[in-house]
């Protein structure tokens, strides 16, 4: 009878000590597999084929051979071709974007192997349709954001036709000098804004002024530009310091108007923001230092990339083209919090004569 | 002489557009939904509106630009016209069934714009002239005394109103000098109903 139990507890002790051997070695390799594959992200709007390769490279050691696919999705279609092989896996991928299958080619699919070959299969399929699933919503922003882009210019474009339709209307049922002087000093008012709106569109186009015409230079009073635009916006700034300086104008204009248009639209919101506008140059360097009491940049690093706003309805490309038209200049424009105020700062050397 | 208001974000076309309909009207200009809605509570009897929708700091939507369609609509008896850069299949029937006069997309040649007005100035006219009196016809019934009499009387004139308004519950209230509220008991005292668009 005890010989009988002591036969039997062995056993069952036996059976046990392989049970968690076998499902050690297996966790073991698993835990290996999973650290490696989630080391393995996509970049943003990879090439899909790339990202399976760089995949499969990392995987070998698991031996996992090759990584067959056929994938649909976006009518793209992404695949290597299936050749006939032993040892291999198959998982059929359909969920409402992606369709297709991914088949893994592997050393050996017996015992425990085959458990881990399901899971990396299963783990691999999840990365790719991850992947694809983050590419597609790449795809869609940008269509967006481009079809935004277009709304704006259109509307823009329509404002720019309605304001020459009743200009030359205007011009056209002129009948007495009394008229005619009291239309010129309507049209006054109507200069600027159609030249804000043009600037506008042509940055949105980004065409770019060619710089290097020297004639687009001139000694202009960046403290007097700075005014007409505070008047336009109806800002509540204060400004110091006076600068004559030698600079293209025209730009300058774009950039302080994009600048000093972003907390205009901020005062919509918040109708007691001050602005404070410090105007210094030393020697040759030009700088001009922006900022207001209103909320803080959120991002300032990101203030200055294409297609980056903090509005709901802003597609972010003001800021992006006042940076591009100080880099051209040669200066440089940086966005930061300051005491927690939103500042920006512009720095530019003067263009010699 | 009508008032003309003018709400347009833009300027340029603002002062284009006053200076087009200042010998036809008087024109008052407004380039924000708060400056609209300053002019509107004023004691400027606005007769005309036209309405850009796209108005800051939401210049790509109608957001604002509705705002001010439902103040104009509540607060006065104008025409409202909406004149704007918007593309869209359902702003047009959204804003009609609002009360809008007109919905006219830019850019128009302004002869048709000066059309659209003077149709709209018509009917103000119009609707001034009748609004001065309402002839009322019924007969009363001797039995219900003085008060049945007044009962049918008040009932026939909201009912000429409502027709006039196109069942404008706030024009009809404006003209009959109520408050909405009271507008709505006697709608509910005499059983009458907004009839199927």
């Amino acid at each position: 009878m005890f010989e009988q139990s002591y036969l039997y507890i062995t056993l069952i002790g036996f059976t046990s000590l392989s049970v968690i051997y076998y499902f050690h070695k297996i966790f073991k390799n698993l835990l290996k597999l999973l650290s490696k594959l989630l080391q393995i992200q996509p970049q943003e709007n990879q090439n899909i084929t790339d990202y399976i390769d760089k995949m499969q490279k990392s995987l070998l050691e698991m031996g996992v051979k090759n990584i067959f696919y056929d994938i649909r999705y976006s009518k793209k279609r992404v695949y290597k071709e299936y050749t006939q092989e032993r040892e291999f896996v198959t998982k059929m991928i359909d969920d409402s974007l992606i369709k297709g299958s991914i088949t893994l080619e592997v050393k050996n699919n017996r015992g425990e192997n085959k458990i881990i070959n399901e899971l990396i299969l299963y783990v691999i399929m999840l990365q790719v349709t991850n992947a694809i699933h983050a590419k597609i919503n790449t795809i869609n922003a940008s269509f967006e954001k481009i079809s935004k882009l277009q709304t704006y210019m259109m509307h823009d474009l329509k404002n720019i036709l309605q304001f020459f339709q009743a200009m030359q209307y205007n011009v056209e049922n002129l009948s007495s000098k009394e008229e005619e002087q009291r239309f010129i000093e309507f049209l006054q008012n109507s200069t600027q804004p159609i030249n804000r709106k043009v600037n506008k569109i042509l940055a949105l186009l980004q065409v770019r002024t060619t710089l290097q015409e020297t004639s687009s230079y001139s000694l202009v009073d960046v403290h007097a530009i700075i005014l007409e635009y505070v008047e336009y916006f109806k800002l509540d700034a204060k400004i110091e310091g006076e600068c004559l300086f030698r600079t293209n104008e025209e730009n300058l204009r774009t950039v302080v108007d994009n600048v000093l248009g972003n907390i205009h639209d901020k005062m919509f919101h918040d109708s007691k923001i001050k602005t404070f506008i410090n105007l210094s140059k030393k020697e040759d360097l030009f700088e001009l230092l922006i900022s207001d009491n209103g909320d803080s940049f959120i991002n300032p690093q990101e203030v200055l990339e294409p297609f980056y706003s903090t509005k709901s309805e802003g597609i972010g490309i003001g800021m992006y083209h006042a940076s591009t038209l100080i880099e051209l200049m040669g200066g440089r424009i940086e966005c930061y919090n300051e005491e927690n105020k939103p500042t920006v700062k512009i720095s530019l050397y003067e263009e010699k004569s | 002489m009508q008032t003309l208001l003018l709400v347009d974000d833009d300027i340029a076309i603002l002062k284009q557009l006053s200076f087009t309909f200042s010998g036809e009207f008087n024109v008052v200009e407004a380039q924000s939904r708060e400056e609209a809605y300053k002019i509107i509570e004023s004691s400027l009897e606005i007769d005309i509106a036209l309405v850009d929708l796209g108005l800051p700091p939401y210049e790509n939507s109608i957001v604002e630009g509705k705002l001010v369609v439902e103040k104009l609509l509540e607060s006065t008896l104008s025409k409202v016209l909406i004149l704007t850069g918007q593309e869209s299949k359902e702003y047009p029937q959204e804003l009609i069934e609002m009360g809008v006069f007109d919905y006219l997309q830019k850019p128009i040649e302004i002869p048709m714009l000066k059309q659209a007005l003077q149709r709209a100035s018509f009917f103000k006219d119009n609707e001034s002239n009748s609004q001065e009196s309402v002839k009322l016809s019924f007969k009363a019934s001797l039995k219900d005394g003085l008060k049945g009499s007044a009962d049918e009387a008040q009932k026939q004139l909201l009912h000429k109103i409502l027709k006039q308004t196109s069942f404008n519950i706030n024009q009809t209230s404006k003209i009959l000098g109520i408050s909405r509220e009271n507008c709505y008991y006697f709608l509910k005292k005499f059983k009458i109903e907004r009839p199927d668009v």
